[in-house]
């Protein structure tokens, strides 16, 4: 995206019509990445085709391209959704058995390693559905040790179940090879071109994911939530495809292996590999789909390599004496891996994926500026500038008129219009404290009804009540309709929308994604479509693209789309909020302290947009401490004072309220004892 | 006793206090009021150290800046967060045991049985766990607890926040007595309340002191209240 | 019936060491917020710290000590190496995310046992106890001694945290720590240290887990590691909150493996914890003992 500067003219001065905007996406949409997974694929058989020399070193590179496949799953699970999961080396184990025994029993009749794959996928998806379900209410913490558990349920059961894993001894022997069409995989050689087809397809699943709306909502979902509910995205149900994807991509590594290999036992998938996965994503980066891929050939290379060489590259050979006995150095190579996840935890968390990408964005700094574009869409990184500032809104982006409409200048008569939020008896309790106390509000239609009380009289909470944030008692109907308290996003879908009082925006997404978290079209977001339908996901993307735009436009921040919202100061931010929210298309909107932070100019700029969205049909709650923002604005203002409703009238009278002025300075009645 | 000079806080991009000079001397009580978002708590807390900032802070002539907060309070300069922050799943009485743990020798400090006279209605609540407390208990705690530790200098962040008048009356009755014995820097939303308790007042708005003088001078509500409407003030004492 | 007691009595011991593993991590828990993944392998540590300086040429070559004496010298070891462990892997990552926290445990658990294995190597070894292996006889069953010293030492253990968290002073700041760390920092309380301490008892208390399994079987480098997913189970199962919770829930999880398990479907006993564990984080989150709703952690 470049900055326009003078508009170009021909030769004899006579200006050309600007170029058309370039229109505004993701930055998921730069760089091709479906190229680098072409390179990679095609560099890596052809290694495996002129390079390989021996057994040993296509056994290791099916091995790490074993690895790869699981991490890359668990790349989905924990580093775009946040989940913290024991269990993917267990699922992988459920895939691996579930798949022998279905070939070995000729399921339905059927004796075909594809069909023993598709049963360990359909299991292993079962299995992760159920789970992912039950655990719904279990925070992160209690998620893991639920997953720890499940993995040690799933070990003891394969163990134990003889029936099912045929095994004697701890070991299921003559599983039978893949094959295809008559060709069957049974060496080495042969099974690479399995691995390398599996993880190309799995690669490609994470490309889907990240170019549609799922990626952004499991990375929302991730950071914070609740306030991802309260926009209105779909936050269990992201959560649960993702972990249900991500273990299932698992089983389907489980169950070529145990294929490949001939035999099985679950000691193959117990808490080495669980670990192993950990480090491998951690040390990669977790932030890349290319992460697992580095992480799983450091882990598999680099103590071949510590062992005397790899891959014909030769290695350090020498021994060490320690505790009485000569080890290599590939013999510490779990106490260098362990060492490894600590310091890369301290020094370094983004991994190594996210240490090249910060050398690559540097370095391309250095590049010529016309080599720079062409370079930086390849590699789908911006070369690194300063957040431009916003250019002011034009008119023709912004709505309605700014201009000084005299908020008690509404048409109707106050007592004519309809309520389109109805608050009955709110209350809010912590422990022993009455944060808010039967309260009971309406919010008129096409009005801005401000809510003021001094500090802790409990108008945030107030609204985190009406927004489910917080267990609340009382009744809420919006529009005449009644809607349940207490879990975040039902209100959303009626058309009530909220800001925060610490802008809540999403610092790893761009300022585009963030704004689309909000969309009121939810057609096509899902994981089938992104993986099935793409074109008509495109066609979706491109109109909430669109739209989004034009509400960042609306606040002047049009020009920072594609920036992360990282890069934006604390003012900026609030106006993202208010685009995202502007964006949802609310019906009512509640705001909390929206001019917290500014200063006079930006505080008057902020009340122009307010009286736009006004004029366009919104309502809203306005909740603030400028008495001048809002008297400015409301034509009724609500006072609060410990919780409960202390007056409620129009905004010149209410601030000659002896209560009011009381509540807010405290009342004088006679010396201290 | 304390001497902030030229301090500023910011968080991350926000600055919240913009400079600003003050002195609590020994005896004294000074309360610093002023509306909501004003810059009031964070200057508490960097004077605590639990946020930093830039400029000079000095406590019994020692520079501040290379004492952690634990250091300070065990250094007698305890500071009653705003929002009470008793130990919810301990009981009162434990409470104020914790509060011991900066008391380091100090005879000034209240015993557990002087905070009990102090606070009546606490002794009846001894064993009570914290969160099931009322917002006026938990404040008595709160005091109750900073004051158990011996302090030097006491910094209390709006205790009248979320209690009904009558409540806060008793509260600051009982404050004056505390203010009897020990320095007191008082950050209060609560205007008229705060006035009589205090010797000397500055009001903060918007990260800045606009306005100071003793208590006396300030009770011309008029200017309190233009200054909360964010409009300036006629005069501004030095 | 002497089957039943037999069961009873492995199934109380085995809650018992479920109970000392979670009222190890339970103090670090609540000192630091964190949980302690590496408490397992410290359980292995311990066990074969016990061997090392009971067996052979003892520590360092200085001979090997007694059994009594050798088990106190490991469990003090225990606790020095505790409160390295904070420096190394826990302080220096002071107010990062919960996540990173625990995942620099996981590296903490992968390097002790490694460490363990290529100090002690990985075949089996054996720690003797002062009982000697003798049985008591009740009702017809043999129950081994030690068991009847797991139990017993267990409930001396649990007794005294308890006492050290409800009456000493430093109890009371470790609670007050766990609550609400930034005001028990307003009030003084000493909290970097008393993450260290908290740090050096549970290792001493995985010690002591160490020492008293051991005899009941083999040493191997998963010894503690099965143990703590147990002491995970009785901890959720008790709130992840109160001692006594978790002696309880570390009871319920003995005897559902051993009792229940011993009548249902034996061979697979070793996962009714879990499951039991998968019940209660799918109903009722916050425990079976805590009052008040889950904490989001």
């Amino acid at each position: 995206m470049t900055v326009e500067t003078t508009p170009p003219t021909t030769s004899t001065g006579t200006p050309v019509a600007a170029p058309p905007r370039p229109s505004v996406r993701p930055p998921a949409m730069r760089g091709q990445p479906y190229v680098w997974l072409g390179l990679f694929v095609v560099g890596v058989g052809l290694y495996r085709q002129f390079g390989v020399t021996g057994l040993g070193d296509q056994d290791l590179i099916n091995t790490w391209l074993y690895y790869c496949v699981i991490v890359v799953g668990f790349y989905l699970v924990f580093g775009v959704s946040g989940q913290f999961a024991f269990s993917q080396g267990a699922f992988a184990a459920v895939g691996g058995y579930t798949s022998a025994w279905a070939t070995r029993i000729g399921l339905m009749g059927i004796d075909s390693f594809w069909w023993g794959l598709v049963v360990a996928i359909v299991i292993t998806g079962l299995l992760a559905v159920t789970f992912s379900l039950l655990m719904r209410r279990a925070s992160h913490f209690y998620f893991a040790i639920a997953t720890l558990g499940l993995s040690e349920i799933i070990l003891v059961v394969l163990r134990r179940w003889t029936e099912f894993t045929d095994s004697s001894g701890d070991t299921t022997v003559g599983i039978r090879d893949p094959s295809f069409f008559g060709f069957t995989f049974n060496t080495p050689y042969r099974e690479f071109w399995l691995w390398l087809g599996a993880l190309g397809i799995v690669l490609l699943v994470t490309i889907f994911v990240a170019r549609s709306p799922l990626q952004r909502e499991a990375i929302a979902g991730r950071d914070q939530d609740v306030v991802a509910s309260t926009l209105g995205v779909p936050t269990l149900r992201v959560r649960v495809v993702m972990f249900v994807l991500g273990s299932v991509i698992a089983g389907i590594a489980g169950a070529i292996f145990v294929h490949a290999k001939g035999f099985a036992t679950p000691d193959q998938f117990g808490i080495d590999l669980g670990l192993g996965i950990f480090v491998m994503l951690i040390l990669g980066g977790i932030d890349s789909r290319w992460g697992p891929i580095v992480g799983a050939a450091f882990y598999v290379f680099v103590p071949q390599w510590l062992q005397g060489g790899v891959l014909g590259i030769p290695g350090i050979e020498f021994t060490v004496d320690a505790f009485g006995q000569q080890h290599r150095l590939g013999d510490f190579r779990d106490i260098f891996f362990g060492s490894l996840l600590v310091i890369t935890m301290i020094a370094f968390p983004v991994g190594l994926v996210g240490v090249g990408r910060l050398l690559k964005s540097v370095s391309l700094d250095r590049v010529h500026p016309a080599n720079r574009t062409w370079l930086s869409d390849l590699f789908g990184i911006t070369p690194r500038k300063h957040a431009p500032e916003p250019a002011p809104p034009s008119p023709s982006d912004v709505g309605a008129q700014v201009g000084d409409t005299d908020p008690g200048s509404a048409p109707t008569l106050e007592a004519e219009r309809p309520a389109v939020l109805v608050a009955e008896g709110i209350g809010v309790a912590f422990g022993g404290v009455r944060a808010v106390d039967g309260v009971s509000l309406s919010v008129l239609e096409h009005e801005i009804l401000g809510l003021v009380g001094p500090n802790g009289s409990g108008k945030t909470t107030f609204l985190n009540a009406l927004t489910g944030v917080v267990p609340a008692t009382g009744s809420v109907q919006v529009r005449g309709r009644p809607v349940g308290l207490g879990a975040p996003g039902r209100v959303r879908r009626l058309g009530v929308v909220r800001t925060y009082q610490a802008p809540q925006t999403y610092e790893h997404l761009s300022c585009l994604e963030d704004v689309l978290l909000s969309t009121p079209d939810r057609d096509r977001t899902g994981l089938a479509s992104a993986c099935l339908v793409r074109p008509a996901v495109n066609r979706h993307e491109r109109a909430r693209w669109d739209a989004a735009e034009h509400a960042l436009r609306r606040v002047g921040l049009g020009d920072l789309a594609e920036e992360p919202t990282s890069r934006l100061s604390y003012g900026q931010r609030r106006l993202l909020e208010l685009a995202r929210a502007i964006h949802a298309e609310p019906g009512i909107l509640l705001l909390d302290e929206p001019s917290a932070g500014l200063d006079a100019s930006e505080t008057e700029q902020l009340a122009g947009h307010l009286r736009a969205l006004q004029g366009e049909g919104v309502s809203m709650l306005l909740v603030d401490h400028k008495l001048d923002f809002i008297t400015g604005l409301c034509t009724r203002v609500a006072v609060l004072e410990l919780g409960q409703l202390v007056a409620v009238g129009p905004a010149a009278s209410v601030f000659e309220d002896q209560r009011v002025v009381d509540a807010y300075l405290g009342v004088d009645d006679g010396d201290l004892d | 006793m304390l001497e902030l000079g030229g301090v500023q806080v910011s968080y991350g991009a926000v600055e919240a206090v913009r400079g600003i000079d003050l002195q609590v001397r020994d005896g004294e009580v000074v309360a610093l009021i002023g509306p909501n978002g004003a810059g009031k708590s964070s200057t508490l807390r960097a004077i605590s150290s639990v946020v930093g900032f830039r400029g000079t802070i000095r406590f019994d002539g020692r520079d501040c800046r290379r004492v952690s907060t634990q250091g300070l309070a065990r250094l007698g300069l305890i500071h009653v967060p705003e929002g009470r922050h008793v130990f919810t799943t301990l009981s009162v009485h434990e409470n104020l045991l914790v509060g011991t743990t900066a008391r380091r020798r100090r005879p000034d400090g209240y015993s557990l049985d002087e905070v009990y006279d102090l606070f009546p209605a606490l002794a009846r609540l001894r064993k009570r766990l914290g969160g099931a407390l009322s917002g006026g208990e938990q404040q008595m705690v709160a005091i109750g607890r900073a004051l158990v530790a011996g302090p030097r200098l006491l910094l209390l962040d709006e205790p009248s926040l979320g209690l009904a008048p009558k409540i806060t009356r008793s509260l600051f009755a009982a404050l004056a007595e505390v203010a009897s014995r020990t320095p007191l820097l008082l950050v209060e939303q609560n205007t008229v309340m705060a006035l009589k308790l205090c010797t000397r007042a500055a009001v903060m708005v918007n990260g800045r002191l606009v306005l100071e003088g003793t208590a006396d001078e300030l009770t011309d509500r008029a200017a309190l209240v233009a200054s909360y409407l964010g409009e300036e003030p006629a005069t501004t004492a030095g | 019936m002497s089957t039943f007691v037999a069961l009873l009595a492995s199934g109380l011991a085995a809650g018992a060491i479920a109970a000392l593993a979670a009222v190890g991590f339970l103090i670090t828990y609540k000192a630091t917020g964190v949980v302690n993944f590496a408490q397992g392998d410290l359980i292995t540590l311990g066990a074969y710290i016990g061997i090392w300086v009971t067996q052979k040429e003892g520590m360092f070559g200085i001979g090997a000590l007694d059994l009594v004496p050798g088990y106190v010298v490991t469990v003090l070891i225990m606790f020095l190496i505790g409160m390295v462990l904070e420096r190394l892997a826990y302080a220096p990552l002071r107010g990062r995310s919960i996540h990173v926290i625990v995942i620099t445990t996981l590296g903490a658990a992968l390097v002790l046992r490694a460490f363990i294995g290529l100090w002690q190597g990985t075949t089996p070894k054996y720690l003797d106890s002062p009982l000697k292996g003798e049985v008591l006889t009740i009702a017809g069953a043999n129950i081994a001694y030690q068991r009847v010293l797991i139990i017993v030492a267990t409930a001396i253990i649990v007794i005294a945290t308890m006492v050290l968290f409800a009456r000493t002073q430093f109890g009371r700041q470790l609670r007050a720590t766990a609550v609400d760390r930034d005001t028990a920092k307003l009030c003084g309380v000493p909290v970097n240290m008393l993450s260290m301490l908290a740090f050096g008892l549970s290792s001493a208390l995985a010690g002591v887990a160490g020492v008293l399994l051991a005899p009941l079987g083999v040493v191997d480098l998963t010894l503690g590691f099965n143990f703590m997913l147990l002491g995970f189970a009785a901890a959720v199962l008790g709130g992840f909150g109160s001692i006594g919770g978790v002696v309880v829930g570390g009871l319920a999880i003995g005897l559902v493996q051993y009792v229940f398990g011993g009548y249902v479907l034996r061979d697979f006993n070793s996962m009714y914890p879990f499951i039991l564990m998968l019940a209660v984080i799918a109903l009722r989150p916050q425990g079976l003992f805590t009052r008040g709703s889950v904490q989001r952690l």
